[in-house]
């Protein structure tokens, strides 16, 4: 299955836009809204400030100091001067501020500008024991209802700040808490959070079409080169086959050529033969009628035209003996092409269906008989070969694989040597040996000899694809192809594996035939 | 032609061939037939044959091979080629080890193949080397042979004068006016000469050349690996020697060696360049050169002057309408 690149880019990149994103919106979300508590935080201590400086020492100071020792119902009784609640009210309108508290140090809520919660206890209040001990906190929240200076409001985002108050001296002497609506401030920022998302969107877009083009295009390179490699490939295996083909055409012709040479010189000589027999054969027939027309053994014949012809055709007229030796020989030679014919036919298999029921020897003999055509002189093949069961294999490819083993062996032998052409059944499958005794095959070219490409004849012939192709057919067949070597005895060995249900070895093959005739 | 007939060895490891052969032959040649090679070699050095025919491709050892072994065991047999292999390195061998008279393709006319071992026959009948020319040492001459490069690489010319050494003078002629120049002034023993001189046909060359220099001993170097051009240079030419390009300096050393060998040879018994006798081709006639007398039968007239210079090398300046 091959990678598909742009879809697999177009995968990656959506999700990490989305997630840049989202990151990129959260993140301005976040600084910016604590950047707003920040802001709103200083306000609130400036608001503070103001409260304490105009209204501290002269209202809420003596207001703690009154309700000091009032229980909390009692102080949630105790009368509020208006007059406060005005003052308040003046300092605060016009600002976003919804409600103010005063704490005193125990945490007892002494004043409110929602009345009711005067006299509630925020002593545990994490904000206000921050305050308590000096330093403002602040927090966001979400309200769904407010009761606000001004009636209650709703669906609000507020921030509360807790803010202490500094006498004199710096001593804390109270705490306020100050509530704003930012609501409208946080509308903007979502309105820019949103901008700024919809901004990087446009912009990832934008920058992922240009990528989409340049990994399109990439991607089309990709596909073309593997398409070529892919061509290359198939081409190097064509001539490695045509290569094969052609040794195997070349070594055929031969074979032809033999019997077609002595037919060709023996149709000559008839001819001529029967030229010269013309004569001679007039005279027999005319001599037969004469016999028979005679009524006596003895009859006079007028040589006539005959004694020039005798005196001028000296050559020794042809034996009707020979001339029937000549045609005996051209059937012969008939009968050789015809084998051939029938060898070819066998080997290339091309008028039966791709997977057969095939005997491995037939295949392994008809191998043998078209490699020896092509095979240098010195080398004899000797076919030792067992009964086998025939399995369901190619028999088109695996005579190549075998061709290509027994060319390979006879290339190994320089002079005169021997390559033996083995099968062997075996537990749970065939063996068939190709062994040679040859110059052999150093270990690291063995290591590498399976590999497609790899060749020790550099440019002399061979695509270094003959074995590679030989073990994809042999792996295709789910068998193995293996190689042992020493100087002197290479082998070559094809184990298939054998169905279960095996048929059984075809009779009366198998008897080790020395292969010189 | 003595009354005797001539004897020829037929090799094929196909009887059908051989067969075939012996009924081609018997009427004029006694023929003897194996297909067995080693008992060809075994036959031909324990009797004496005037010709012998070997097919190349047989099992156990190959025709090169045997017209080899028969050349040192029997060198006055003629040898010819019978092969339907045109495979390129039985070419070469044929020349360099084989030195053959012919070679001749599967399958053959049947005139044809008589009309050689004829000729195979009266040439070899013509001159017998003998045992004393064999021997390259038995004579020592004063002059230096004459080497004639015709090849247009300064390299060659490096390298031949090299293999020469002090055994032999070189000249180097880079086209073939120069060459022809050469040969018409001085005595040349061998020419080394590249295969494609120009646009003209080296087997047509050398036999033009042949013809009036039947002695001249060719050592022929060629790029071009082509069987059919080298087949024409053996039958047209009569070349004694070939050697591939890239030139192996080792090769070129021992073939011309050989040649210089083969030149005093001839030097001492001149009727031995019978042997190497050369026919006119085909289409001489049309360019006015195929009359030349004295070619038949066999260029053997000629084939007896040894080579010398002054003459005109009057056939290829015609050919070549110089």
């Amino acid at each position: 299955m091959r990678f598909q690149l742009v879809r697999y880019f177009t995968a990656t990149s959506l999700v990490a836009f989305i997630i840049v994103a989202v990151v990129l919106g959260y993140a301005y979300r976040e600084v910016s809204t604590r950047r707003l508590v920040e802001l709103q935080e200083a306000n609130h201590v400036t608001l503070t400030r103001q409260f304490a400086n105009t209204l501290w020492a002269g209202t809420f100071a003596p207001h703690v100091e009154a309700t000091a020792n009032l229980s909390k119902d009692a102080l949630a009784q105790a009368a509020v001067d208006a007059s406060l609640d005005a003052k308040i009210l003046g300092l605060m309108r016009g600002t976003s501020t919804f409600k103010v508290k005063v704490f005193d140090l125990a945490g007892r809520t002494v004043y409110s500008s929602e009345r009711k919660q005067i006299g509630e206890d925020k002593r545990a209040n994490a904000g206000f024991r921050s305050a308590r001990s000096g330093s403002p906190s602040s927090e966001l929240t979400h309200r769904d209802s407010f009761s606000a200076f001004e009636g209650v409001v709703e669906d609000r985002d507020l921030i509360s700040s807790y803010v202490p108050v500094a006498g004199p001296g710096g001593r804390i002497e109270g705490v306020f808490e100050i509530y704003s609506d930012v609501t409208p401030f946080l509308d903007a920022i979502e309105r820019t959070q949103w901008q700024v998302v919809g901004l990087v969107v446009i912009l990832l877009g934008a920058l992922y079409g240009a990528l989409y083009l340049i990994v399109r295009r990439a991607d089309g390179i990709l596909r073309r080169q593997e398409a070529e490699q892919e061509q290359a490939q198939q081409r190097v295996a064509q001539s490695e086959k045509m290569a094969g083909l052609g040794q195997m055409v070349a070594g055929v012709a031969h074979q032809l050529n033999t019997p077609i040479a002595f037919m060709k010189s023996n149709t000559g000589m008839m001819i001529e033969g029967l030229q010269q027999l013309d004569v001679p054969v007039r005279v027999g027939r005319g001599l037969i009628g004469i016999a028979r027309q005679a009524t006596t053994d003895d009859v006079q014949v007028g040589l006539g035209a005959l004694r020039p012809w005798a005196a001028t055709n000296t050559a020794p007229v042809p034996a009707i003996t020979d001339l029937k030796q000549m045609a005996e020989d051209m059937l012969g030679g008939l009968d050789q092409m015809s084998e051939l014919v029938v060898n070819l036919r066998e080997f290339t298999r091309l008028d039966r269906s791709r997977i057969a029921s095939f005997d491995l020897n037939r295949g392994l003999r008809n191998v043998i008989y078209i490699a020896r055509s092509s095979m240098p002189t010195g080398v004899t093949v000797v076919e030792d070969l067992e009964p086998l069961p025939s399995i369901a294999c190619n028999p088109s490819q695996l005579n190549q694989v075998f061709l290509n083993l027994v060319n390979n062996a006879a290339q190994a032998i320089e002079g005169t040597g021997t390559v033996v052409v083995r099968s062997r059944r075996e537990a749970g499958g065939l063996r068939v040996d190709v062994e040679d005794d040859g110059r052999g095959i150093p270990a690291e070219v063995r290591e590498r000899i399976f590999e497609p490409y790899f060749t020790t004849r550099g440019g002399a012939g061979g695509t270094g694809l003959g074995l590679s192709i030989a073990r994809d057919i042999v792996e295709a067949h789910g068998g193995r192809i293996t190689v042992t070597s020493v100087p002197g005895q290479t082998v070559f060995t094809v184990s298939l594996p054998l169905p279960a249900r095996a048929a059984e070895p075809a009779p009366g093959v198998g008897e080790a035939v020395p292969a010189g005739a | 032609m003595t009354a005797v007939r001539p004897r020829v060895l037929c090799v094929d490891d196909d009887p059908g061939i051989v067969r075939s052969l012996t009924w081609l032959l018997r009427q004029e040649f006694d023929v003897v037939t194996t297909t067995d090679p080693t008992a060809a070699v075994a036959l031909a050095t324990r009797e004496r044959f005037d010709v012998v025919v070997s097919d190349q491709r047989m099992p156990v050892m190959t025709g090169v091979e045997v017209l080899r072994r028969i050349r040192e065991a029997a060198p006055a047999a003629m040898r010819i080629l019978l092969t339907g292999y045109s495979e390129l390195d039985a070419i070469f061998g044929s020349i360099n080890d084989g030195e053959v008279f012919r070679f001749v393709t599967k399958p053959w006319d049947n005139d044809e193949l008589r009309r050689i071992v004829r000729l195979a026959a009266s040439a070899g009948r013509a001159a017998v080397p003998d045992d004393a020319a064999s021997r390259p040492a038995a004579v020592r001459d004063d002059r230096r042979p004459r080497i004639l490069l015709v090849d247009d690489s300064v390299r060659t010319y490096d390298l031949v004068r090299e293999a020469a050494g002090d055994r032999a003078t070189v000249t180097h002629a880079r086209n073939l006016r120069e060459a022809i120049g050469v040969l018409e002034s001085d005595d040349v023993a061998v020419m080394v000469t590249e295969a494609g001189i120009g646009e003209m046909d080296a087997a047509r060359m050398i036999n033009l050349l042949k013809r009036e220099r039947p002695g001249l001993v060719t050592v022929v170097i060629t790029e071009a690996r082509d069987a059919d051009l080298v087949i024409r240079l053996i039958n047209h030419g009569q070349i004694y020697r070939f050697v591939p390009k890239p030139v192996r300096a080792g090769l070129l050393r021992l073939s011309i060696e050989a040649a210089l060998a083969r030149h005093r040879q001839l030097e001492r018994n001149p009727a031995l360049v019978s042997r190497h006798a050369v026919e006119p081709l085909g289409a001489d006639s049309r360019w006015g050169v195929g009359q030349v007398p004295a070619m038949a039968p066999a260029g053997l007239a000629v084939a007896r002057e040894p080579p010398r210079a002054g003459r005109p090398v009057s056939l290829l300046r015609r050919w070549l309408g110089w």
